[in-house]
């Protein structure tokens, strides 16, 4: 693939709505059903956000890319998530 | 960091709002690589009989049935205290994904071996 194509925008995983728990077990999800290493633009009006999103992501050992932007009251925050492989999962 | 997490839930709906966010922490540790038991005991017996918490949907969260099965399909399981389910008459025959019947020694047996598990009780 190469760098800057259409292909290549970071996913939107709109999150919008769900609270605390609910979020982590969507990005747990998500790693379930991805290939490869994914980037990923999580929406969310969480407030909590910005304490469980870098935490969940030391204990999996996610990339956290931060904070982007606040619009409105959705926050957008940048993931690059792994592939959580079956073997894993048991 | 210890890779063992357990919560101890000990009610349904007579307290929704303390069943919920158990299993929302619960959700939460499984959902982030934690081998994640849940112990449910006293009234929350019945979140492991199939069908009982289906009436329980806290106002802020996910509803009951998503929580368990959620839980379960992140490789999270239940251990259901069995005298506090004879005591109350709940029906056993058929139990939520990832739950099985036990008590006080697997609870201690999970929680000592393979390092130590931090735990939360609601």
């Amino acid at each position: 693939m190469t760098t800057g194509g259409y292909d290549d925008r970071p996913e939107v995983m709109d999150v919008r709505g769900l609270g605390c728990g609910s979020v982590l077990v969507r990005l747990a999800q998500k790693r379930k059903v991805i290939s490869e290493s994914t980037t990923i633009l999580l929406w969310t009006d969480d407030a909590g956000a910005d304490e469980e999103l870098p935490a969940w992501c030391r204990m999996t050992l996610q990339q956290f890319g931060g904070r982007l932007d606040k619009v409105d009251d959705v926050w957008r925050y940048e993931l690059t998530l792994t592939p959580l492989l079956a073997k894993q999962q048991e | 960091m210890s890779n063992r997490f357990v919560v101890t839930i000990t009610h349904s709906a007579d307290d929704p709002d303390k069943a919920t966010v158990g299993m929302v922490i619960a959700n939460a540790a499984a959902a982030s690589g934690k081998e994640t038991l849940v112990f449910l005991s006293n009234e929350g017996v019945r979140l492991g009989a199939v069908g009982c918490g289906d009436a329980i949907h806290q106002e802020g969260f996910a509803p009951m049935t998503e929580l368990l099965s959620n839980f379960a399909s992140n490789g999270g399981t239940f251990l259901v205290c069995t005298p506090c389910a004879k005591v109350r008459g709940l029906d056993t025959a058929e139990l939520v994904a990832g739950a099985k019947l036990g008590g006080g020694a697997g609870l201690v047996e999970f929680m000592t071996t393979d390092g130590t598990a931090a735990s939360v009780s609601y």
